[in-house]
């Protein structure tokens, strides 16, 4: 009887254990290949994005986010994210030399601009190459109604820069639909086309 | 491990040489240019057009609050590091690699490569290291230090 009182306890022990929240950071890796996805997290001690690693954008709120359940991103953003815990203190860097570092580089580039102006002109004219979009477009949704814009092609749409005060968040206030897109709710913006 | 202390610079750089992208000269075809110079946005920004502050701000102010966050300097940094990676192997080496911009400098790169990990561990620290008051945000004298390397290219 006395036993079996023991062996009960301790099972009981274990399994408070084994199911207790964890309290070690972990991190989760969540990525959108373009359209919505959730990874089941215990997100109750909060979720940080700790590396992106999609070009397409990760936006808190907008193009990710987290509640006690899940992490869910959209939109093509990827990202690893650390789940709980306190922040994990990364590399320090030598901010001091980094600073002065800096400076010197400026200089390099202005003596660079002009022994390689050619090259460098050339490299500008690839626009492209900055990770800068090809296009923007300007759509307005004004009196919070629906209007919709035409995309010039194929790509893959974000917001650039909001114009309102009214926030623009995918598939609440904006989204692209059979090649158009549209904005809701006083989002007024530029959107990119990449 | 030396290479690391260059990320930085180079996330610098990167940023250096978008603003540069944006001079008058590369503005000439403004109906393909991301429309970063309407009035409206200098307004609220409270900068003239043109100037080295409205040009970054109109590249990563997503939000068009004036300020960089944390956030708007990551999505920027990483998109201008994966456009430089033509081969999309996640490492700027052989002609990725922006040579140039270390040249002149007192370091070498013992390397001639650097990960895309390494890079957006840097982030953060690269940031922080500009955002003096720590609010999250670059803005003010903290977006004019950002730009100081920039600055000096009006100097002969």
């Amino acid at each position: 009887m006395n036993r079996a009182l023991v062996v009960l306890f301790v099972c009981a022990g274990l399994l408070l254990l084994g199911f207790s929240p964890d309290s070690r950071a972990d991190t989760v890796r969540c990525e959108s290949s373009g359209s919505y996805r959730s990874c089941p997290v215990d997100g109750r001690s909060g979720v940080r994005l700790t590396r992106q690693l999609s070009s397409q954008g990760c936006w808190q709120g907008d193009t990710w986010g987290y509640d006690v359940g899940r992490i869910w991103v959209d939109r093509g953003c990827r990202a690893e994210f650390q789940v709980g815990g306190a922040s994990s203190s990364s590399s320090k860097d030598n901010a001091v030399a980094a600073a002065v570092v800096l400076g010197i580089v400026g200089a390099a580039i202005i003596a660079n601009k002009d022994r390689d102006r050619d090259r460098r002109d050339g490299y500008y004219d690839d626009r492209y190459g900055y990770g800068d979009p090809r296009r923007t477009i300007r759509c307005e949704s004004n009196n919070n109604r629906v209007s919709y814009c035409g995309l010039p092609y194929r790509g893959h749409v974000e917001v650039y820069r909001q114009h309102s005060s009214s926030p623009c968040v995918y598939a609440r206030s904006w989204g692209v639909e059979r090649g158009r897109l549209w904005v809701s709710n006083g989002c007024r913006a530029d959107f990119a086309v990449y | 491990m030396r290479i690391r202390r260059f990320v930085p610079v180079l996330a610098a750089a990167l940023l250096c040489t978008g603003a540069m992208a944006a001079t008058p000269a590369g503005d000439a075809a403004a109906d393909q240019k991301p429309a970063g110079h309407k009035a409206s946005d200098h307004k609220r920004a409270g900068h003239k057009p043109g100037d080295r502050k409205s040009r970054l701000l109109a590249r990563m102010d997503r939000n068009g609050d004036g300020k960089i966050s944390f956030e708007e300097y990551r999505n920027a940094m990483l998109r201008r590091f994966d456009a430089r990676d033509k081969n999309h192997d996640g490492v700027l080496d052989g002609d990725e690699f922006p040579q140039q911009w270390l040249s002149g400098a007192a370091i070498t790169a013992e390397q001639k490569r650097i990960s895309r990990d390494d890079f957006s561990d840097q982030l953060q620290p690269s940031f922080d290291h500009f955002d003096a008051d720590k609010d999250g945000d670059l803005d003010g004298a903290e977006l004019d230090a950002f730009l100081a390397a920039r600055h000096q290219e009006k100097q002969p």
